[in-house]
């Protein structure tokens, strides 16, 4: 049905069938009219008897099934060989969330017509196709936001300047949320901004970074948790090639207005942001790098409690290691990783749905440390509420090494009176 | 016009004002008069490259090509104007010498980038700031302050129609009398999108020159620039963007000339 480095996403009106938006990523094609009519007709099926279908696999694609507000089912075919796999209910949820973002929930809910419908979730294919393509990790800068749940960071050298200008700066446009953002990563936010949910906060910045060649825009937009039914306006200014600060504004300023103040009021700041450049593609400042073990690789930290995470690949100057793992390999072991662990063995401390599915290897303790060793890598991970940290090694360091690094690594990033993320 | 304090006075370029402003047929340099010296500011045009490529730096809105700091740089306001999936995202990406996107994706709100493009103008070099205004079709008919927001300001609208649309084409008339508000005095030009796409072209060079004359806009027939021609984006697009300056310029000195 699907080869494994494709994806395909189904979006139906429940109560009649009707495909409002297909999606697919990777090789070969989207799935026929047939195809999507027998994989609800599955699930309406199950209904009639009481049985709601969540999941299945078939040879080589997993296919889950989820419904909202008994008004719009998704379905999710993904080509996978690995088991156990209990992303594809969040990516789900990020999926939907982006539905209401640019649609709203009661035009989603109740439409005054399912043809109108159509048109207005053809505003989703850009982030909901940014979401498959990271899923698939296709993608060139790949977030692992849409699996932690938690909004990707980076971590800067000093952040309280920047801080203090961005609250100014948000002030003087009439609200409280507003970030600023390198690549689609945040940088800093503001108090309130940080109150928004995992969904609103995963999705803002990639919406922001779906495009990236415009100066400035102007996004009616909805908050999936906070405000399903009204609107706000996301302005998004981009200051420079990399660096954008994000405002949620109510029906003033307009556009022109925060163009204008955004050049006057951040142009002092030039040098600051300009430098922030330097901080990618590695995410961290130099002296949180610097004391990195060299035997590190890779790492993900994830804070659920902060709803940020920050991912960093790229520890040693030189693009490719010598030990031969690529970046985009790296990536994948880090992703393929976190996906058959973090759920099946460790449960996410702060944030599991309702619908979170229990432990599926029903262990009589709770895991705190873990470690997967494969031939081309080792990944040690640890638990210690509310992070989450997963550490890419070499596969010949010996394992308790990789552990005494990993808790050193954790310990770079939580010491001090405040910590890091 | 926005930085008003910035034009150079307008003796130097008196010449400018007095020229004929029919512009008809196909638009390209050959038609300019000596005061506009484009190969001159060709020197001046490799500032917006990224270095080592032939492919367009992009500059937020706190950056701008490093010219000679005499240089006054003068800012337009430009709306897209046109029916949905008319090309009008195409036609800004276009300008503004970015990837154009491989399908057509549905604009979310407004959008709006900058394009730089230093031209001399007699002996003065001038650093021209189009900002580029792009409307999503759904967001003008769902939320109201979308068009307002576009049209407030505005120096020129940029009429995008797309030639394989006959439908689109023969209701061009329709959508040149409501482009602009007569109180903006804007310039108005169409941009013909897909126009290399010759197997799918549904309309013929008799017509345009027909909408030319009797509408009295210029027409600039947009191609894709081509996969070949992608090495070298710049000297495609410099035509069009030459000519879009040159109106906007010489619509300031008609309205100056009006003043006065």
């Amino acid at each position: 049905m699907a080869s494994s480095w494709c994806c395909s996403l189904i979006v139906l009106s429940s109560g009649s069938g009707v495909p409002l938006l297909v999606r697919h990523v990777g090789p070969g094609k989207a799935p026929a009219y047939a195809l999507i009519g027998s994989l609800n007709g599955v699930h309406v099926f199950g209904e009639s008897h009481g049985v709601n279908l969540c999941n299945t696999r078939t040879h080589n694609a997993n296919i889950t099934w989820k419904t909202y507000h008994n008004s719009i089912r998704l379905v999710l075919i993904r080509g996978s060989e690995c088991v156990g796999d209990e992303c594809d209910g969040r990516l789900l949820d990020l999926v939907f969330g982006s539905l209401v973002l640019l649609t709203g929930l009661d035009t989603l809910n109740t439409p005054s017509s399912i043809e109108r419908l159509k048109r207005d979730v053809r505003a989703c294919y850009g982030v909901i196709d940014e979401l498959l393509s990271a899923a698939m990790n296709t993608h060139e800068h790949t977030h692992f936001s849409h699996l932690t749940g938690c909004v990707e960071c980076v971590i800067p050298s000093e952040q309280h300047t920047l801080q203090a200008e961005l609250d100014k700066f948000a002030e003087g446009a009439d609200s409280t949320y507003g970030c600023v953002t390198l690549r689609g990563r945040v940088v800093c936010g503001t108090r309130n901004f940080w109150s928004l949910s995992h969904t609103e906060l995963v999705l803002l910045p990639l919406l922001a970074a779906s495009n990236s060649y415009t100066a400035a825009r102007d996004l009616p937009i909805y908050l999936p948790n906070k405000s399903p039914n009204v609107p706000f306006r996301l302005l998004v200014v981009r200051l420079t090639g990399q660096v954008s600060v994000l405002v949620l504004c109510g029906p003033t300023p307009t556009l022109s207005e925060m163009m204008r103040a955004a050049s006057t009021f951040w142009a002092p700041s030039y040098q600051v942001l300009e430098a922030l450049t330097s901080l990618g593609p590695r995410n961290l400042a130099p002296n949180i790098l610097s004391q990195l073990d060299n035997a590190v690789m890779g790492l993900i930290l994830v804070n659920y409690n902060n709803k940020k995470c920050v991912s960093c690949v790229h520890p040693s100057e030189e693009i490719r290691s010598p030990r031969g793992l690529s970046v985009a390999r790296k990536m994948s072991a880090l992703q393929s990783v976190y996906r058959a662990l973090i759920g099946p063995l460790l449960q996410p401390p702060a944030m599991p749905p309702d619908d979170y599915p229990t432990l599926a290897l029903h262990p009589d303790h709770l895991p705190r440390e873990c470690y997967i060793s494969t031939e081309t890598y080792k990944v040690y991970i640890i638990q210690s509420s509310p992070y989450h940290l997963l550490v890419l090694f070499p596969p010949a360091l010996p394992i308790h090494i990789a552990r005494q690094v990993s808790q050193r690594t954790l310990t770079i990033f939580t010491k001090g009176k405040t910590p890091k993320l | 016009m926005k930085l008003a304090s910035h034009i150079p006075p307008v003796g130097d370029v008196a010449q400018v004002v007095e020229r004929s402003l029919s512009i008809s047929g196909k638009l390209h340099c050959e038609s300019m008069a000596p005061e506009w010296s484009i190969a001159e500011s060709k020197t001046y045009q490799q500032k917006l490259l990224i270095p080592g490529t032939n492919k367009r730096k992009f500059f937020g809105l706190l950056e701008k090509p490093n010219l000679p700091p005499s240089a006054p740089s003068v800012s337009y306001k430009i709306f897209m104007f046109g029916k949905a999936g008319s090309g009008k995202t195409w036609t800004m990406n276009r300008l503004s010498g970015q990837d154009v996107p491989w399908q057509h994706t549905e604009t979310l709100g407004i959008q709006c980038c900058t394009v730089y493009w230093p031209m001399k103008i007699g002996n003065r070099l001038i650093l021209f700031r189009l900002e580029i205004w792009d409307a999503g079709d759904n967001s003008v008919k769902r939320y109201n302050h979308v068009l307002p927001a576009c049209r407030e300001g505005v120096d020129a609208v940029l009429v995008c129609v797309s030639a394989s649309d006959r439908e689109g084409w023969t209701d061009l008339p329709r959508l040149l009398t409501s482009a602009a508000q007569p109180t903006d005095r804007a310039a108005i030009i169409v941009v013909a999108t897909r126009w290399n796409n010759v197997g799918y072209r549904e309309v013929t060079e008799n017509e345009v020159e027909t909408i030319e004359n009797t509408h009295g806009v210029p027409v600039i027939r947009l191609d894709s620039g081509g996969d070949e021609q992608h090495t070298d984006e710049l000297t495609h697009t410099a035509p069009v963007l030459n000519f879009i300056c040159k109106r906007l310029w010489q619509r300031d000195q008609e309205l100056l000339s009006i003043k006065q």
